[in-house]
């Protein structure tokens, strides 16, 4: 039925005249368990499903979308797709042009070995629970959580240039956390990574990631940072974990080299970048042992798939090289720009949204060594763990990010745990003084499910692969 | 838009469940109309239309959810299949109390439907803006929401409540390759937007803001233009002001109740009926909403309740639940601030040397038990001397405690404006603030 809708979406608006356009059937189920204090507070399985069309019409864009499957609906939406790109050419100056790309005709399916949605929920719900009954052992807890969350992406994707893509994609993740209060201060503490992780996977990612063998440290380190110190004002030398190098990447690498926004067509939201294009193939972003690539293709990252929302195959593209910024997240339009073709980075939240350029699996390449010998190695500085909350300018220049733990390094050794530490400083200043980067037995493909883009705004998933490392003459601190 | 009388019938097909004991069924529909333009010329239009029908059950103390998109008869069956299917794997919830009766003489207002704004009406909005900005040499660049939605709420305990409600978002920024001014209207009604007025105040911001000066980040007085205000109250709307955190007592707020918590002259409250106020007289259980003040004169006084957190902690239900099932708790979505006597002019006069910020941007929580926020300045931070703009400056990083900030300002504005998406929404006035912390800067 799905495949009809979308043949008949395609018939009319070539009817109507249209350069190009491309129609995606979305079909997206969800379930969230979510578990607070030894209770289930959310039981959730949503369903979202719905056809949304793009046209090129007198060479200016149009979209409409609709959840009403009926080919009466599917033929409505149809019509206002090509009315909205009329109406866009009221402001237009000159006509869209689209970088060439490949008919193709395929199928991609995440590998998967455990279904998510065919786990009993009772097995993912004994599972909450028994990290639930672990923290709550622990003296001090004031509350514990846990949240699994498993995502299926079923996705027809079909276009004016007779491509035909079927996709199905799976991601799975949670978290366990731990909250303590102790008069005015609250100690907050979770596992794994950034409050959670997410990797495109089936079960068998959340059994990997054995949750109940961390409960009890999570919740006793929750209480420690009821009494941990403040983090201290200083210029030092800062380790971060590697969901902490993810979210480094993610800010300051990943948003700034969309190349939609250094075209400025995000600027009524996100902004625009440093990264100009004059700037590339010249500019040193990073020091030398720093090289990080947008690659949609490795296993397991939330920003692997098949082909992206235009159709276009995943790919593998540098961005910054030995740490000289050379290239950027494309899609067919701002590619044609420079006369280049896509490296397929287009992606849309579901069948409602317009795809915009989106980071892939943005991937700090690992080098050697393990996290225990780089803090041996350090003489003086704060190791960080766990990813908080990131800000940065429009630009993408000014960063400040925090963490949910951290602890002083003093002569190769951790000491003293510090509560909720920062820190901040100039994008390319921090990736310069980027002194050593730990090897692959340390490198995780890391998931944001959260990357928020695009007016109205798209919530997307993305992955990060990163292994911790070392960055000199840090401003740390909350002030 | 969904009518009453549809949105009742596919509500009462739910409320005929079998085999549970309680259920409760929501059908949201939002038509939105987008029109987004860069670089002067409309880059992205749209409408996309979305109906979302949300179902919660409840059988022996035990509590599922579902939605779908799917209203075909065998969309609706499917939804109700599966939520009864995750009943039988889940573990009573003890605390659960069930769901909300209908308040004794319950009655909502009723709603008009809001007009349908074409994308030709849009893209005609868009060519003034476009116009206003080339005649200064500056390129347009924003993004014009208009979206219609509906919402009814039944439960099988007697709640039914249908709403509709407009609203119109729309943007301005003014830029040339050095600078930058923004503009912004939030209204109910799309025709009360001056596209010329919003595109001539980003263009003079934006002109203003060239060739910025680099100052040294420190404590300066601020006036905080509304925008500013918006976002920082809605942090402190998610932060403080709902019954969870409240429960837990990890917010601030819930420590200090009758005690003073910022300056006497700052008064919050949450108020679905202010004119202003997008949204509905209900909340997402079906439940009238009640008017709830936060703070009085610097005097914390409550937060808002849904009906599980008013009977967990016998209060009164003020009708602020979230789509449930949710882990969040209830929350405020009409947050208004008291406004002042000055208009925002007389606010620039008093300040002898400080600086005016427009707006901020990607503002986060660094400790939620300090409200301590950062974020940034962005598309017209200007430095003000002897009561007069004197000149533009590079945007700087803000890490401020919410409630200290609260404690020092100065002056309000009497001019408030509309500020949030969606179901969200602030109506803040501009603040004089003294004493407001810049922790670095950046180069533009």
């Amino acid at each position: 039925m799905e495949k009809e809708l979308v043949a008949l979406a395609l018939e009319v608006i070539e009817k109507e005249g249209v350069s190009y356009g491309d129609c995606r059937f979305t079909r997206i189920e969800e379930e969230t368990i979510h578990q607070e204090n030894g209770r289930i507070d959310t039981l959730k399985r949503d369903e979202d499903q719905g056809i949304g069309i793009r046209v090129i019409k007198d060479g200016a864009w149009g979209f409409a979308a609709t959840s009403k499957l009926t080919k009466e609906d599917v033929i409505r939406a149809a019509k206002l797709a090509v009315r909205v790109a009329k109406a866009s050419t009221k402001v237009k100056e000159k006509d869209v042009l689209l970088a060439p790309a490949e008919r193709v005709e395929d199928t991609y399916i995440t590998p998967i070995t455990r279904d998510p949605f065919s786990v009993p929920i009772e097995e993912k719900i004994n599972l909450l629970f028994l990290c639930d009954e672990t923290m709550r052992k622990v003296k001090g807890v004031n509350r514990r959580r846990g949240e699994l969350y498993f995502y299926k992406r079923f996705q027809i994707f079909a276009s004016t240039e007779d491509s035909l893509i079927e996709q199905t994609i799976y991601h799975s993740g949670g978290y366990i956390e731990a909250m303590s209060v102790k008069g005015a201060v609250t100690g907050e503490r979770s596992y794994p990574g950034m409050r959670g992780h997410y990797k495109s996977a089936g079960y068998e990612f959340i059994e990997s990631l054995k949750f109940p063998e961390h409960a009890q440290r999570v919740a006793e380190e929750a209480v420690a940072l009821t009494t941990a110190r403040e983090c201290p004002e200083m210029i030092t030398t800062v380790i971060l974990d590697g969901s902490m190098v993810a979210i480094q990447v993610h800010e300051t690498v990943g948003h700034p080299t969309e190349l939609d926004r250094v075209l400025g067509t995000e600027v009524s939201l996100a902004g625009t970048s440093h990264l100009t294009p004059d700037k590339r193939g010249n500019f040193r972003f990073a020091s030398e042992i720093v090289t990080i690539t947008a690659d949609a293709t490795i296993q397991g990252g939330l920003g692997t798939f098949g082909y992206d929302d235009e159709g276009v195959k995943a790919s593998k593209t540098f961005l910054i090289k030995d740490g000289i910024f050379v290239g950027y997240l494309t899609s067919r339009e701002t590619a044609a720009v420079f006369n280049e073709k896509s490296n397929g980075t287009m992606r849309a939240t579901s069948w409602g949204f317009i795809p915009l350029i989106r980071m892939t699996n943005i991937n700090l390449l690992p080098k050697e060594g393990r996290l225990e010998d780089l803090i041996a190695d350090t003489k003086e500085g704060i190791y960080f763990e766990s990813a908080g909350a990131p800000s940065i300018d429009d630009k993408r220049l000014n960063y400040h990010i925090s963490s949910e733990i951290g602890w002083l390094i003093k002569n190769g050794k951790k000491t003293e745990m510090i509560r909720r530490p920062a820190y901040s400083g100039i994008s390319y200043e921090i990736w310069r003084n980027c002194d050593a980067i730990c090897g692959s037995e340390e490198w995780e493909v890391w998931g944001v499910p959260n990357c928020g883009k695009g007016d109205p705004m798209q919530v997307a998933h993305v992955g990060h692969g990163a292994s911790p490392a070392r960055f000199r003459n840090i401003k740390v601190g909350k002030k | 838009m969904i009518e009453r009388e549809r949105t009742k019938e596919y509500l009462e097909k739910v409320m005929q469940t079998k085999d549970v004991d309680e259920i409760e069924a929501g059908l949201y529909y939002s038509e939105k109309g987008t029109t987004r333009f860069a670089n002067s010329i409309i880059h992205q239009n749209m409408v996309v239309e979305e109906p979302y029908l949300w179902i919660r059950a409840i059988k022996e103390k035990r509590v599922a959810g579902v939605s779908t998109k799917d209203f075909r008869k065998e969309g609706i069956e499917k939804a109700i299949n599966k939520v009864k299917e995750s009943l039988k794997g889940i573990a009573p919830d003890k605390e659960f109390k069930g769901l909300p009766k209908p308040p004794v003489g319950m009655r909502i207002k009723k709603s008009q439907e809001p007009p349908f704004i074409s994308p030709e009406e849009r893209a005609r909005a868009v060519e003034k803006v476009v116009r206003v900005c080339k005649r200064y040499n500056l390129k347009a660049f924003g993004v014009i929401h208009n979206t219609r939605t509906s919402l009814g709420v039944a439960n099988s305990k007697g709640i039914f409540n249908y709403g509709m409600s407009g609203v119109t978002f729309a943007s301005v920024t003014a830029m040339d390759d050095s600078a930058s001014g923004y503009a912004v209207e939030i209204k109910k009604d799309f025709s009360e937007i001056d596209f010329q007025e919003l595109a001539e105040t980003a263009a003079e911001k934006a002109l203003r803001s060239k060739n910025p000066q680099e100052i040294e980040p420190g404590r300066y007085t601020v006036l905080l233009e509304e925008p500013a205000v918006g976002e920082m109250l809605s942090f402190l709307n998610w932060l403080e002001f709902g019954a969870k955190r409240f429960r837990e007592k990890s917010s601030l707020l819930a420590k200090k109740i009758g005690k003073r918590i910022t300056g006497q002259n700052i008064t919050l409250y949450d108020d679905y009926a202010h004119r202003a106020m997008p949204g509905f007289a209900f909340d997402f259980e079906g439940y009238p909403k009640k008017s709830v003040v936060l703070i009085k004169n610097g005097i914390a006084k409550g937060v808002v309740f849904d009906s599980f957190y008013a009977s967990l902690l016998g209060k009164k239900n003020t009708g602020h639940a979230l789509p449930q099932p949710s882990p969040w708790g209830p929350f405020p979505l009409n947050l208004i601030m008291e406004k002042g006597k000055d208009k925002k002019e007389e606010l620039i006069r008093e300040i002898e040397k400080g600086i005016l910020v427009t707006r901020f941007w990607y503002v986060r929580v660094v400790d939620p038990d300090q409200t301590l926020i950062t974020g940034m300045t962005r598309d017209g931070t200007f430095m003000i001397e002897k009561g007069k703009i004197a000149y533009p400056i590079k945007n700087l990083r803000f890490l401020i405690n919410i409630y200290e900030t609260l404690s020092r300002v100065r002056k309000i504005s009497v001019e408030r404006k509309l500020y949030g998406e969606d179901v969200s929404f602030v109506l803040a006035p501009a603040l004089l603030i003294d004493d407001f912390n810049f922790a670095s800067k950046t180069e533009y």
